[in-house]
């Protein structure tokens, strides 16, 4: 009992490093977002008889499950894997097994979380194995000087697929699809952390920036199809809305490009200021601070043109 | 001719290269030899201009020596993550259509299909060999190119700086293994604390190598008495 407890204690100290390197003030950001999803999915619980929640959570706790490769670790404590795995996945799901008995009053449904929890736990970890995992796709689809949304895709894809398809299944609800869309964009923002290599830089990077842009917004609105048909299909009343979020999703692209290159440095591997850039993306996205949202990306813009300037001397 | 005169780089007040002079002839193969810290690297970023000199010149033939003129294999090469190694050559080969990948890893045999996160490091290296050579520049700095390579494909890269050498390239290359200089370069410089020190021909490499031998040797001979 006392190795799980001690388990439990890392898995928390953990999750609030994550918090924490995540950075508060995009938590602050995406916290409103996340509550507006929660709520959808209580109402969807209270109101209907709908299992999409609990496949939701079966498929967070399985894509995390299939995700650990912390196989080999486990097995060298003396506790058997299944009991830890469990005992994890109990911890994760109480929370919102207290939510969903608390606000909807169905402690049944709430209790379906610990048995998904045991089901998850019970199957092989190493089932699926880790090569497959990383989405070997082929994604000949996107240019190859899109070469950020091929890594991107083939490593975020767990992550993505959620944020992308969740908000399609609830878009019922107006703010869905928008907020999915603002979600999306804000994980496609981890697609810009990298840094390529000189060689690659020195052969796709000039003339660069304008071109970057076009292409890289030709493939996010086509990512975005789905989201527009979807939209217009259910609420074409609130189509301004739909046209403001596509303007913020891709003002926040044009800034993530700024970004990378006003810093870009050819011994430099990752670029990483998540404070900088929730600052920046928070102005984009609402109305009232866009003044200071089109100041960042004109001073970003400006940074980046005079950074490849003299990357190209 | 690619020449440097009395190049000096520091890091903060640490003087790294010291007043280093060389030239280097078209169609050489010229070798780079010093332990760690000894400057190579620093030397190698210096004259690609990833590192600004405090003084100094470097020229190429009559003009000043530019980044363009440089294929530069990096000792820890980094490559973007979840990207193919099919991918990767794409992309340095994007404005070169001559350049033909399929008929290059044909030699290397690399599974270009495979995202290069799954590489060894040895594959690792004979991708960016490969990518180096689609630049087809007039200087070619590799370093430390035979890390992590096995036996036959360090004679296949042997095989193509020779081929690249008599097509009249510069080749400056370093290596902690003085048999892999010696087996190929025409010259080789041994740099100590920021200069070089000798230079050496193809004759006295045999010098070389005892002169290394005897160094190495006086210097922990006392130690190892008492250890061993």
């Amino acid at each position: 009992m006392n190795g799980i407890v001690t388990i439990l204690k890392i898995r928390t100290l953990q999750a609030l490093r994550m918090l924490k390197d995540v950075g508060w003030l995009l938590l602050l950001l995406v916290a409103p977002l996340v509550f507006v999803f929660v709520l959808s999915g209580l109402e969807t619980i209270a109101d209907q008889n709908s299992e999409l929640p609990l496949l939701l959570a079966a498929a967070v706790l399985f894509g995390i499950h299939f995700k650990r490769d912390d196989k080999a670790f486990l097995e060298r404590l003396k506790m058997p894997s299944i009991i830890i795995y469990f005992a994890e996945y109990f911890y994760a799901v109480t929370p919102f097994f207290l939510l969903v008995s608390l606000a909807t009053g169905r402690v049944f449904y709430a209790l379906c979380l610990y048995g998904i929890a045991l089901l998850v736990a019970l199957v092989p970890v190493g089932l699926i194995k880790k090569k497959d995992r990383a989405g070997n796709w082929s994604l000949s689809a996107i240019p190859v000087n899109a070469f950020e949304w091929k890594s991107g895709l083939r490593k975020h894809w767990p992550s993505l697929l959620l944020m992308y398809f969740i908000p399609l299944f609830l878009s019922y609800f107006t703010a869905s699809i928008l907020v999915g869309m603002l979600l999306t964009t804000v994980t496609i923002s981890a697609f810009y952390i990298e840094v390529e290599g000189k060689e690659i830089f020195e052969e796709t990077a000039h003339p660069f920036l304008w071109s970057k842009i076009l292409s890289h917004s030709k493939l996010l609105h086509a990512f975005f199809i789905p989201h527009y048909v979807l939209f217009l299909m259910l609420h074409s009343s609130y189509w301004y809305l739909l046209l403001y979020m596509s303007f913020v999703t891709q003002a926040i692209l044009v800034f993530l490009i700024f970004f990378k290159y006003a810093q870009y440095h050819p011994r430099r591997i990752v670029i990483y200021n998540q404070t900088q850039l929730a600052i920046a993306a928070m102005c984009l996205v609402i109305p009232i601070l866009w003044p200071a949202g089109i100041f960042f990306l004109v001073l970003y813009g400006r940074r980046a043109v005079n950074n490849l300037d003299q990357l190209y001397v | 001719m690619f020449k440097i005169e009395d190049l000096n780089v520091s890091y903060g007040e640490q003087a790294v290269l010291k007043g280093l002079s060389q030239t280097f002839h078209l169609g050489e193969i010229h070798g780079i030899l010093g332990m760690n810290g000894a400057g190579k690297t620093t030397f190698f970023n210096t004259l690609y201009q990833n590192i600004i000199p405090r003084s100094g010149l470097m020229s190429m033939g009559e003009k000043a020596l530019k980044r363009e003129d440089i294929a530069f294999l990096e000792t820890q090469n980094y490559f973007y993550p979840y990207l193919k190694g099919r991918e990767y050559l794409e992309l340095l080969t994007l404005n070169k259509p001559h350049f033909n990948i399929q008929e290059w890893n044909e030699i290397f045999q690399l599974p270009l299909e495979e995202l290069i996160d799954n590489y060894s490091t040895g594959m690792k290296k004979q991708l960016a060999f490969i990518g180096m050579l689609s630049s087809n520049r007039p200087i070619f700095i590799l370093d430390e190119p035979f890390n992590g390579v096995d036996v036959e494909n360090n004679e296949k890269i042997y095989q193509i700086l020779l081929r690249l050498k008599k097509g009249g390239k510069i080749i400056l290359l370093s290596s902690h293994i003085i048999s892999s200089l010696t087996s190929i370069c025409d010259k080789i410089s041994y740099l100590s604390e920021g200069k070089i020190t000798h230079v050496y021909g193809k004759e006295s490499f045999n010098e070389l190598e005892l002169q290394i031998k005897n160094l190495v040797k006086n210097k922990i001979d006392q130690k190892l008495d008492t250890l061993l």
